[in-house]
């Protein structure tokens, strides 16, 4: 490091050339060989991904038991023999070729340590770094990438190549620029970026992302969280992003969709006032795991109370459980608050669409003014739970089999909105079966029954004479819409049967029981594979009849489209979602599992 | 801003007429050229423009008899308060919503017409919209609508411009129902010109093949082929037509901005297929969402709201490209709602309703009496006017066709237009 | 109009024989098969030419049932579909048997007569009844007339669609009994407006009930009738016996068929059709018949049918795939064929299609274009299963030039002149780069000729 830049420059470009014509030398630089990708970063990057333990993720890949379960289908041997995957197996042997090793170990020894990708805001620019053990591997991937380009071209011509401080940038194509800086291999598609991390691996200055203020909090608290290593573990400037007006999503206050609001407006909400979201990604044999977490105020908040809580951070109940349980959604949401409050929340063009709604709802429900009256008489516990309907001795059976869902909320005041609603209830019913009258549609029968404490207004469809025994019988028989009331429980359901069943589990007390674990959980979604594997099983000839339609195939080729679909939906076991929010913290946790057997 | 439709036009068929006559080409090219002029022609022939307001429009609000005590004594929580009024006269005025309509007013481009029905009013939607649209009543046969039999009087050429279009995604209206030609509905602009990767190649290709290709079968067959004839002359004029289109489309987009709603963007393309110089007699667009039993105010005023924004653009983009004296916006709904307000804050189905007519060519002003608020049939508005003689004064003032075989009967027509 | 020297009738229906000057070849294998069906593909036209071409008729009118395997796949996905009750989606349905049946005449003959006995599903507005129909129409395609009208007379769809569900006594409707004469059987101009009246009595009582026909004697009008001449106490059976026996019908059909699958125009003269008229009467109304002698005729093999009629937007979707053993997206091809004017189960109005020139307008020749676009777009559309790149290189064909040459064979009734074939393989070279694309994008431009939209 002391030794005067004057010198050595030319002595590196020389022994820089030595290596590049096959030369038996090595550059082997003691410079910034073991710093972190972070600090050869210009402060300026606003997204930084990294990804340490690519060798492992590999191995985890390749020995999961999910490969042979894939190899061994029948679809795989069709898809590996038409030669869909031809031009794929070609490129793994170019690249062992190149690597002069199976490309498992190349990748392993190439990536020892991590990958980097990068994007920076002042040169607009994308940077992907490399750092190897081992030069030798970084040189052949380097030859492999500018040969690949050559084969794009369909020519062998010259590669354009320059020079910057005694380091020799290749063009792999029009924008994108590599260059080896001894352990380190870097791509960027702006000469601009890559100058200045050459400069910084060279002069190593102060100033990187490293020694960034928001840089450094949020990988702090990165690794505060983490238990296990991350396999990538991402930062995103979300606080330059905004003020660069990069993403106009992130500066609207008022969005379109009404459905993406009730979901997310506490995420999006956040995501305007916040400065940094840090992501750890990881994989394991059970399946992937992303957690994103960014810095929250309860500031932030106003006008979304509804989604957060009013007075205090309100957590989702537990998850509904029944049997065949396809997903179960809960939330904190106070519905009526933010109905009325869309004039603040949503676009002026979705107010149009909440007013007209408003108009069309009111009617509905007998003249009751949806938000406050209606919305108004609930809780702000939200409790949704679809589960796959059992058919198999029910007649008329339709031919398409739906899943059957229900909403489960707590009343405000039992007593009254138990008859309020009730009566609100039978005359939709009543005004369904006017319209399907004139449409044609079967009837709803009206009935009440007690089980327990629990009241339960059912409303069956009844089938026509010819219909009773139906196997195929329209898609209406899916339903019997009911509503039920249990203490201060309201369950509006799709069927009788799932309304029986909510009804009859133990009502939750009050939010004393609230287990520690889920005190911060605003949202909470779970979603099960098997499940819908069972849906898609029981509509296989719909989904057969489908195929043919669309794709003009034969019963045989269909068949075989859609065996191979349940196979891949049977490969998964779950999805999560769960959303956190504490006074300083908001954490969205997705998983997805996989059946490991 | 007329001439530059023109003279693209102009400039595609001397192009056409030059590169025929280079390559000395015979019998194919007059005929297509004659079509062609011969559509130049029928920039003067005038056009409809209907507005179909769905689920009965409210037009005791819409138009208001504000100085009416009868008016705020049926509607407690309904009625419009004077002052929000924009007022024509002393006795009614419009919903704040409708601006631009208003304005249409003061211009002398709208006409409304007051107490329009029908008698034995039937409030059921479907069937009163059948009513209006076929102009017959459920024991009737209904094999086509009022329009449908105003276009099968017109001498329609096959293979030229559609003889009306509908623009929408809902179910094409009964009222354009022929049983001679098929009218379409255009959802999207993009069905009026060549798609794909390759159009560019493959209009130049038809173009090319139509100006040179001689008839394969002139030389060796006996008999010519008439039927390719029509087709290559057809293939011309639907390209000329697309082109005529697009040019119209890609000008365009500066000139005029209208409202963000779907209604706007579907009158926005009515304005230029206009202006595109298409033959098209009849433009049909709805706007739904009219039944408004309970919560009324806010969404009728977006309502009145979206339609009056449209319409007022409309005639003034079509008065800027100098076609509001060729140019009538006809709307109407299948009936007015009833005169007491309900609980809900909201009305019900009731009968008569004003109805409007843009345009330069209209004879400006309120017309029709006052229709009683105290003089109820059944608590609902007698009408004054059938609808009829409304339509029979467009047909025969406006759209110079005898509209006693179209409608079925005699109606007296009004004086609507000047 | 009248161009046309008046034709020998006597030649004109003589069974076709080939000879030196006119040799059985692809091109009149394909015309067969273009009318009597909807295309085949190069090797099903050698088939052909290595038989007779009445053999070949002969053929075509014996599978006048499907067989088993494809009629329970194709009805099994009709049925299917009709659980989603949804009319569209059935159309797709019909549109995977337009592709896919090996019996195309049948197919073809029930296309005709869903034109004839035109019923639309925007106004039966029921998917079941609207299938139930097509499967009577199918039943009867080739078969018995008097039987099919005599059904059709009872069917729930065609019934609604007339405003007939409901017939009373008191007021015997009309409607049904107007267009059994004007447009199934007759004509305009056959008989008066006391025969409609009297007729109209006959099938009092005949209503749809929970969807489903059945006549309600109590409101049948049992008094005697008199239409066209003869009277008695007829019901409706006997109404539409009494309008079969009128000789004008065999007449009005020969002419629907002369204009369905010979040529639109110019309108033959009724001594040119009394022959083929002659023979549907001597045979009882029997539809096989008649439509054997007109496809192998001297008349339908001659100049006046070749290309002599504008492609019906099936004709020439259907037409397209079938002559490359092609198979598509069939929803998007139902979609498409309402856009351009032929929905399936969407006929316009009673008068059915009116076919020729009335096809064509300029939205629908814009849209013809850009539907054949969409679908030679889609991934999904395969060619035997293949690429269209592998089906063609497979028959040894890689150039433009080749491929245009092979097209104009299958697919097109009209030779196309050299300067067309050389613009096209100019505009539409095939290049190494992306030759799936470009072959795709030339047969889309082949297929937006003006000379292609004739069949």
């Amino acid at each position: 490091m002391n030794t005067p830049r004057s010198l050595l420059l030319p002595l590196r470009a020389f022994l820089l050339a030595v290596v590049l014509s096959g030369g038996l030398l090595r550059a082997d630089s003691p410079r910034l060989a073991d710093c972190s990708s972070s600090e050869l970063l210009p402060q300026t990057v606003v997204a930084f991904a990294e990804a340490s333990h690519i060798a492992q993720a590999i191995e985890t890949l390749l020995d999961h038991p999910l490969r042979q379960r894939i190899e061994s289908l029948p679809a795989y041997d069709e898809v590996a023999k038409s030669g869909s995957l031809e031009q794929f197996q070609l490129g793994v042997t170019a690249f062992e070729a190149s690597m002069g090793k199976p490309w498992q170990e190349a990748i392993k020894t190439l990536t020892d340590g991590g990958v980097t990708v990068a994007a920076d805001s002042s040169s607009q620019g994308i940077a992907i770094l490399i750092k190897s053990s081992d030069v030798d591997m970084l040189q052949r991937l380097r030859g492999f990438l500018l040969a690949l380009r050559q084969m794009g071209q369909g020519k062998l011509s010259a590669v354009e190549q320059g020079d910057y401080r005694g380091f020799t940038a290749y063009a792999l194509s029009k924008e994108l620029k590599l260059a080896i800086l001894d352990h380190w291999l870097l791509i960027t598609n702006k000469s601009d970026l890559g100058k200045s991390i050459i400069d910084q691996y060279l002069d190593r200055k102060n100033e990187s992302l490293h020694s960034s203020e928001t840089f450094s909090i949020a990988r702090n608290e990165r690794d505060a969280q983490a238990s296990d290593p991350a396999f990538v573990s991402a930062y995103v400037d979300v606080a330059t992003i905004r003020s660069s007006g990069a993403a106009k999503a992130l500066s609207n206050e008022k969005i379109d969709n009404p459905v993406v609001e009730v979901l997310l407006g506490g995420v999006l909400a956040n995501l305007r006032n916040t400065s940094f979201v840090t992501a750890a990604l990881q994989a394991d044999i059970t399946g992937v795991q992303l957690k994103l977490s960014s810095p929250h105020k309860r500031d932030w908040e106003p006008p979304r109370e509804y989604f957060f809580g009013e007075t205090q951070h309100a957590a989702a109940p537990s998850l509904l459980e029944v049997e065949d349980r396809l997903f179960a959604i809960s939330a904190h949401r106070d519905l009526s608050q933010m109905w009325l409050r869309s004039g603040d929340l949503l676009s002026d063009k979705a107010n149009d669409g909440i007013a007209k709604a408003d108009t069309q709802l009111s009617t509905f429900f007998s003249g009751r003014d949806f938000g406050e009256d209606i919305l108004g008489a609930l809780e702000s516990d939200v409790q949704i739970v679809g589960k796959a309907q059992d058919f198999s001795e029910v007649l008329p059976r339709p031919a398409i089999k739906l899943p059957a869902f229900a909403l489960q909320f707590q009343m405000k005041t039992p007593d009254e909105t138990t008859s309020e609603l009730r009566r609100v209830f039978q005359s939709f019913i009543g005004f369904l079966n006017v319209v399907g009258a004139m449409n044609g549609q079967p009837q709803l029968d009206l009935g009440m029954e007690t089980l327990g404490d629990a009241k339960l207004v059912t409303a069956t469809y009844v089938p026509s004479r010819d219909q009773r025994d139906s196997m195929d019988a329209p898609i209406n028989f899916n339903f019997s819409p009911s509503i039920a009331f249990a203490g201060k429980r309201i369950i509006f359901s799709s069927t009788t049967q799932l309304a029986r069943e909510l009804v009859s589990e133990p009502e939750v007390s009050d939010s004393g029981n609230v287990v520690s674990e889920r005190a911060t959980r605003n949202t909470d979604i779970l979603f099960n594979a098997n499940t819908l594997k069972q849906v898609l099983d029981d509509n296989q000839s719909q989904l057969v009849a489908n195929n043919m339609l669309e794709k003009g195939h034969d019963k045989q080729a269909a068949e075989a489209e859609i065996g191979l679909l349940l196979e891949l939906v049977g490969m998964f076991k779950d999805a999560t979602f769960q959303l956190d929010v504490s006074d300083d913290e908001l954490l969205l946790d997705v998983r997805l599992h996989v059946d490991g057997e | 801003m007329s001439h530059s439709a023109n003279s693209n036009r102009r400039r595609f068929l001397r192009s056409s007429i030059g590169g025929a006559a280079a390559i000395g080409v015979g019998s194919v090219i007059p005929d297509c050229l004659v079509r062609a002029v011969a559509s130049e022609g029928n920039r003067d022939e005038r056009i409809l423009v209907v507005v179909q307001l769905s689920g009965g429009n409210d037009g005791l609000n819409t138009v208001v008899p504000y100085a009416d005590d009868a008016y705020r004594a049926a509607r407690p929580k309904l009625a419009i308060p004077t002052s929000d009024v924009l007022k024509c006269d002393d006795d009614v005025g419009f919903h704040p919503s409708l601006s631009g309509m208003h304005d249409l007013l003061a211009n002398g481009q709208l006409t409304v017409v007051r107490g329009v029905g029908y008698d034995q009013p039937n409030r059921s939607h479907f069937e009163s919209m059948d009513i209006w649209h076929t102009c017959r009543r459920k024991d009737e046969s209904r094999p086509d609508g009022w329009i449908g039999r105003f276009l099968d009087t017109q001498t329609n050429d096959s293979g030229g411009d559609v003889a009306a279009l509908h623009l929408g995604r809902e179910q094409q209206p009964f009222a354009i129902a022929s049983e001679k030609i098929r009218v379409p509905t255009m959802k999207e602009m993009s069905e009026f010109q060549l798609q794909g990767r390759d159009r560019q190649s493959l209009r130049s290709l038809l173009n090319a093949n139509v100006a040179t290709e001689p008839n394969p079968l002139a030389k060796n067959a006996s008999e010519p082929n008439d039927l390719l004839d029509f087709l290559q002359s057809s293939t011309t004029s639907a390209l000329a037509a697309s082109q005529r289109v697009t040019e119209a489309a890609g000008s365009y987009a500066s000139d005029t901005r209208y409202p963000d709603t779907e209604l706007g963007q579907k009158l926005r393309i009515v304005a230029q297929l206009i202006d595109a110089g298409l033959t098209t007699r009849v433009y049909y667009v709805q706007l739904d969402g009219f039944d408004t039993h309970a919560q009324q105010p806010a969404t009728h005023a977006i309502l009145l709201r979206q339609w009056s924004d449209a319409i007022s653009t409309l005639v003034r983009d079509l008065d800027t490209h100098g076609h509001a004296d060729r140019v009538c916006v006809m709307t109407f709904s299948e009936f007015g709602r009833r005169v007491a307000e309900n609980a809900s804050e909201g009305t019900d189905h009731g009968t008569a309703g004003p109805m409007f007519l843009c345009g330069r060519g209209v004879k400006a002003g309120i017309f029709g009496n006052r229709t009683s608020l105290t003089d109820l049939h059944d608590g609902d508005l007698k009408h004054e006017i059938d609808f009829r003689q409304v339509y029979a004064s467009v047909l025969k003032n406006w759209l110079d066709t005898e509209p006693l075989p179209i409608l079925g009967g005699d109606y007296k027509t009004l004086p609507l237009f000047s | 109009m009248d161009r046309m020297k008046p034709l020998d009738p006597q030649w004109a229906w003589q069974t076709f024989a080939p000879s030196n000057e006119r040799p059985w070849n692809r091109a009149l294998a394909a015309h067969l098969y273009r009318r009597a069906g909807f295309g085949a593909s190069v090797e099903m036209l050698d088939e052909a030419v290595s038989r007779e071409p009445a053999e070949m008729v002969r053929q075509l009118m014996a599978q006048n049932f499907e067989a088993n395997e494809f009629r329970e796949t194709a009805d099994q996905l009709a049925q299917t579909i009709l659980a989603s009750g949804d009319a569209k989606k059935l159309s797709a349905a019909w549109v995977y048997r337009l592709l896919l049946t090996p019996t195309q005449l049948l197919e073809k003959a029930t296309l005709f007569w869903h034109g004839h006995f035109a019923t639309s599903a925007e106004k039966v507005n029921d998917a079941h009844m609207m299938w139930d129909q097509n499967r009577l129409l199918r039943q009867h395609a080739l078969g018995s007339f008097p039987v099919l009208v005599q059904s059709i007379a009872q069917d729930p769809a065609m019934l609604i669609y007339l405003d007939s569900a409901i017939n009373r006594k008191a007021h015997p409707n009309e409607n049904f009994a107007r267009e059994l004469m004007e447009l199934f059987c007759l004509g305009e101009g056959n008989y008066s407006e006391r025969d409609v009246q009297e007729l109209a009595r006959c099938f009092t009582g005949w209503e749809v009930k929970n969807k489903a026909f059945r006549k309600n004697r109590y409101q049948h009008d049992t008094e005697s009738k008199s239409i066209l001449g003869s009277s008695g106490d007829y019901d409706g059976e006997d109404g539409v016996r009494v309008v079969l026996k009128q000789p004008f019908l065999e007449l009005f059909l020969a002419r629907k068929w002369y204009r369905f699958f010979i040529s639109d125009e110019p309108e033959p003269s009724d001594e040119l059709l009394q022959p083929l008229a002659n023979v549907f009467r001597e045979h009882d109304l029997q539809i096989a018949p008649a439509l054997e002698m007109l496809l192998s005729s001297n008349l339908f093999f001659s100049e006046h049918a070749i290309g002599r009629k504008i492609k019906s937007p099936v004709e020439l979707v259907v037409g397209t795939l079938r002559g490359l053993s092609g198979t598509a997206n069939t929803q998007v091809v139902s979609s498409g064929l309402l856009q351009v004017g032929q929905g399936l189960f969407y006929p316009p109005n009673v008068k059915g299609w009116d076919g020729g020139r009335a096809w064509i307008d300029s939205s629908t020749l814009l849209g013809r274009a850009n539907l054949i676009g969409k679908i030679l777009d889609d991934d999904v559309t395969r060619f035997s299963g293949q690429k269209l790149t592998d089906y063609l290189g497979d028959r040894g064909i890689t150039t433009a030039l080749e491929a245009i040459e092979y097209f104009e064979q299958c697919l097109f009734a009209l030779p196309l002149d050299d300067s067309t074939k050389s613009r096209l393989s100019d505009t539409f070279s095939v290049t190494a780069a992306e030759p799936e694309r470009q072959l795709r994008s030339l047969l889309h431009a082949c297929s937006s000729l003006p000379q292609y939209q004739l069949g």
